[in-house]
């Protein structure tokens, strides 16, 4: 940064040394934490470089960030028909899909009656349905358990994809950017003789963006990365999604596979890297943003 | 077209009520203002006369049809918003043709109607931006467009030029009123804007507190304030008041300390204990034969020249169109002009004939 | 004729049906059930069903493994939220200050990537750097001539391990939350201490920190509510161990559940569970709101 400032001797001498004292005085302070920010990185670094590096040197120490020997062997056998993993990833993708599509039309919606129609009960049963931002889903997973099993939904997509679409917290969330944004609209479409039906998906949805958004990450993200509803109501290969399911070839497969486990492991989170490099501000935002409103 | 009566009017919130029983009478084609202090309720009449608001009590007719329980699309009314309320993600010809859509209008005669609309505005070379692309008056203008283009038998506007710049707004304001005089739609306009309800109106209806303290002609209201409230609220620099009794054997003079001001002949007046003389800053002139008064502050406004003055204790507002200087301490004689003087009760603030 | 504020209540209970139908069924329902399963013997194979009191909640009360969990969790929740909140906002503080974009973005990408990924992946990863013999953390500490650290192995380190996994995973977001409300303290409210001749400490302590004390207590009830539910991490690292020294809630009530197959113990730890983030929100409430009344 300094040395841009010197190669520009026409940055106008305040700006120079605006920069100057900004900057110098940071720099110890800026290197340490880009230090931090390096070692945070390390074991995704390390996860990458053992999925790259052939299956015998897995373990070699010391451990070398870059592989001496490139292959994409573990890729070509995590994604060969050995192993489910390619079924796993599918299933990921549905599951998280639709649990978000879910979420985002029926808390939208809930919301929508909560902030913008006046109803008897809405008072209570707004509070009902806050009432579950403090019962984690882990929680109810023994009920939930037995009453997939009795309806024979236990062991399919549905028993994971069902209670992640009910999300008191997205109705909050929902609700609260909808007070947030000014009635004007609505009523003006009230007046031009919308119905409800009309109003709510030609006017308030669109006008939800930035809130669908974030929604839209947090709960696909956490149904992408749940571990535990898989672990307790998914018997077999082919309904199982990634996280428990790489948990369990790896306790399937041994020690000896540890590439592969890395590969999968880092094909795994590929795509929550690539939205993440690509909208970081966004994700952020959205995320800090329902995190600060809870 | 229609009229609008409005019978017995009460909203209330729980137990607190906003609007006391108003009724009120809108004639077809009436340019209608409600002005008054924030929190008088006139915006929330207007949203019972959209029915935006729900009504606890009384009925409101629009034409020959009761529309207490008419959902606010089916009144046949259009309002423009405070902030306009565009839709964001359609263009200009989209927002002004969307309620012609709702009622499944051919496309055809929608493109028509929206055409015609934007040429009475102005609108015509805007018709395919967004919102976002226009500025403040043509936004404005865009709201008022979407309101004309569905040809309603009433317009509301609530407070449509609050949000635009001084010189912008004056201008809107004469294009209303223009806009008004070649449709001649019953219009009920909400302002707290007291000019603006004096230039536009055919008629003002002056709220206070959830009531109407009264109802009329610009200049009926301006000259015969019904009592002290309106006469207060209307007219800049605000009218005068001084305390003070009749005096005299036959309650023909205000006593003020130690000055007796002539009333005008002819009316027989009760004296009630304590009245209130009201009198306008313009009908205060300067004159050496008057009341002595201590001025206060002088200020120039360029047309006119206001000045603060103390007499008796109480503080005053002449405004004249004569230049003058006085120093501020200095004594200056004031006459009032004893056909321009208003008598309050002093308890019920009502006007004394 | 309809009332419009007729059809308005209808609108509004189709519009909040799909939610709430969910809602009901996939969290109160459960919840409920969670309550009703701790109050019974559920005999598994028949669906017997008989009435066991607080059988079941006073056999966990006496179940000395469920105090182990519950210490467990405990001492975990005091290290994890002393850790997170703590390292986060020092983190935030450090960063609160005028540097280049590129920075801030390699800043914020490190620290928030290991908030984004699943906790199970990333647990597998952490399990290969603990290896006693073979993991890479112990390497380095031989090159630095210190002794090797049973990380996993030793009761006495297992749940530090756990923690320093959890930090990792995690304190990006307490840091992103704390920042965004340091972000958010009015300049002039800053510049006014520097004017009275505050330093940096002071205008920390006096000025910013209380500003942002609400964050830091959302901060460390979110980080305790999450704690309390602490499973994935455990369950992958040490299973529990070893012997019981990291055993969690959840990891009890699980294997009580589904291990033991006694569902109304496993029922009534869960019961605990919910008991205690009530308890933890109830808190942060009362606290809440005394800090906002002075």
């Amino acid at each position: 940064m300094t040395a841009a400032t010197l190669d520009r001797p026409a940055t106008s001498a305040r700006l120079l040394s605006a920069l100057q004292v900004v900057h110098w005085r940071n720099l110890p302070l800026m290197a340490g934490l880009c230090i931090a920010a390096i070692l945070m990185l390390m074991p995704f670094l390390w996860m990458v470089g053992a999925s790259l590096r052939p299956a015998g040197e897995a373990y070699r120490l010391p451990p070398s960030i870059i592989p001496r020997e490139w292959t994409l062997a573990a890729y070509r056998e995590a994604l060969g028909s050995g192993i489910p993993f390619v079924q796993m990833y599918w299933n990921s993708l549905v599951v998280a899909a639709l649990s978000t599509l879910g979420v985002l039309i029926t808390a939208s919606m809930a919301a929508f009656a909560f902030a913008r129609l006046e109803f008897r009960g809405s008072t209570p049963l707004f509070l009902t349905m806050l009432g579950g931002l403090m019962v984690p889903p882990a929680l109810t997973l023994i009920p939930l358990y037995f009453g997939f099993a009795r309806l024979g939904l236990l062991d399919s997509l549905s028993a994971l994809i069902l209670p992640a679409m009910a999300s008191s917290f997205g109705v909050y969330m929902m609700r609260q950017f909808m007070l947030s944004q000014p009635r004007e609209l609505e009523e003006a479409a009230l007046m031009d003789g919308a119905s409800y039906w009309t109003i709510f998906w030609r006017i308030s949805l669109p006008q939800l963006g930035p809130a669908l958004a974030a929604l839209g990450i947090i709960t696909f993200t956490t149904s992408w990365n749940n571990y535990i509803s898989p672990f307790v109501l998914i018997k077999s290969w082919d309904k199982m999604t990634l996280p428990a399911g790489i948990v369990a070839l790896q306790g399937l497969m041994g020690a000896a596979s540890v590439s592969v486990v890395m590969a999968a492991a880092t094909m795994a989170i590929l795509p929550l890297l690539l939205v993440f490099l690509v909208a970081q501000r966004f994700i952020i935002e959205g995320m800090t943003m329902s995190g600060l409103k809870q | 077209m229609a009229g609008v009566e409005l019978r017995g009017i009460r909203k209330s919130y729980g137990h607190l009520q906003v609007v006391h029983g108003v009724d009120l009478d809108i004639t077809d084609g009436e340019f209608i203002v409600l002005v008054g202090p924030s929190g008088c309720g006139k915006s929330t009449l207007l949203r019972m006369i959209a029915g935006l608001e729900s009504i606890s009590g009384g009925e409101i007719r629009i034409g020959p049809r009761t529309v207490n329980d008419v959902l606010p699309g089916d009144r046949d009314i259009a309002m423009v918003f405070q902030n306009y309320a565009l839709y964001p993600q359609m263009t200009v010809a989209q927002n002004m043709g969307f309620s012609l859509k709702m009622r499944r209008v051919p496309h055809a005669d929608i493109l028509r109607q929206v055409r015609e609309a934007a040429a009475i505005l102005g609108l015509q070379d805007l018709l395919d931006r967004y919102p976002r692309q226009l500025s403040g008056g043509q936004r404005q203008r865009v709201a008022m467009g979407r309101a004309i283009v569905r040809n309603p038998s009433v317009f509301l506007f609530d407070e449509p030029l609050s949000n635009l710049d001084a010189k912008l707004r004056v201008q809107t304001r004469v294009e209303i009123k223009a806009l008004h005089q070649r449709l001649r739609t019953t219009t009920v306009y909400v302002t707290h804007d007291q000019v603006e309800a004096m230039t536009m109106a055919d008629r003002i209806v002056v709220m206070h507190d959830g009531r109407i303290e009264q109802v009329g002609t610009p200049l009926e209201l301006y000259d015969r304030p019904a009592n002290r409230f309106v006469a207060g609220f209307l007219g800049s620099p605000a009218m005068n008041f001084f305390d003070g009794g009749l005096g005299g054997a036959d309650g023909s003079r205000f006593v003020l300390g130690n000055h007796a001001i002539p009333l005008p002949a002819g009316a027989e007046r009760a004296a009630p204990r304590s009245v209130v003389l009201g009198v306008r800053p313009e009908h205060i002139v300067v004159d050496a034969q008057g009341v002595p008064a201590e001025v206060v502050v002088v200020e120039p406004t360029g047309s006119e020249t206001q000045i603060t003055a103390r007499l008796g204790g109480q503080t005053f507002t002449a405004a004249m169109h004569k230049r003058l200087t006085a120093p501020p301490g200095s004594t200056l004689g004031f006459r009032i002009d004893p056909a321009n003087i208003h008598l309050f009760d002093g308890e019920t603030g009502a006007r004394i004939p | 004729m309809r009332s419009p504020f007729m059809s308005e209540r209808a609108s509004a209970y189709l519009f909040l049906a799909p939610g709430f139908i969910l809602y009901l069924l996939m969290a109160l329902v459960p919840a409920l059930a969670t309550l009703a399963f701790s109050l019974t013997e559920v005999d598994r194979f028949t669906w017997g069903i008989s009435f066991a009191g607080a059988d079941n909640l006073l056999f966990v009360l006496s179940d000395r493994r469920f105090w182990t969990a519950f210490g467990n969790t405990f001492t975990f929740i005091a290290m994890a939220v002393a850790g997170n909140v703590g390292l986060g906002l020092l983190l935030a503080v450090l960063i609160d200050r005028q540097m280049p974009r590129a920075v801030l973005y390699f800043l914020r990408l490190a620290f928030f990537l290991p908030v984004l990924v699943a906790t199970a992946l990333v647990s597998l990863v952490w399990q290969l750097l603990y290896s006693t013999d073979l993991g890479i953390l112990n390497y380095y500490l031989n090159e630095l001539h210190l002794p090797s650290v049973s990380w996993l192995t030793n009761s006495r380190v297992a749940m530090v391990s756990i923690v320093i996994l959890d930090v990792w995973k995690h304190v990006g977001f307490f840091m992103i939350i704390q920042l965004a409300a340091l972000q958010g303290i009015p300049r002039s409210l800053v510049e006014a201490g520097e004017l009275d001749g505050a330093g940096f400490w002071q205008i920390f302590r006096y000025i910013k920190l209380p500003y942002i004390l609400p964050v830091v207590l959302f901060c460390v009830t979110y980080a305790t509510i999450t704690g309390l539910q602490v499973f994935d991490s455990i369950r992958i690292l040490t299973q529990g161990g070893p012997g019981d020294a990291t055993i969690s809630l959840v990891m009890y009530m699980y294997e009580e559940a589904f291990g033991a197959q006694d569902i109304g113990v496993g029922s009534a730890a869960a019961f605990i569970l919910l008991a205690a983030i009530a308890v933890t929100t109830l808190v942060q409430w009362r606290i809440g709101r005394r800090m906002v009344a002075q």
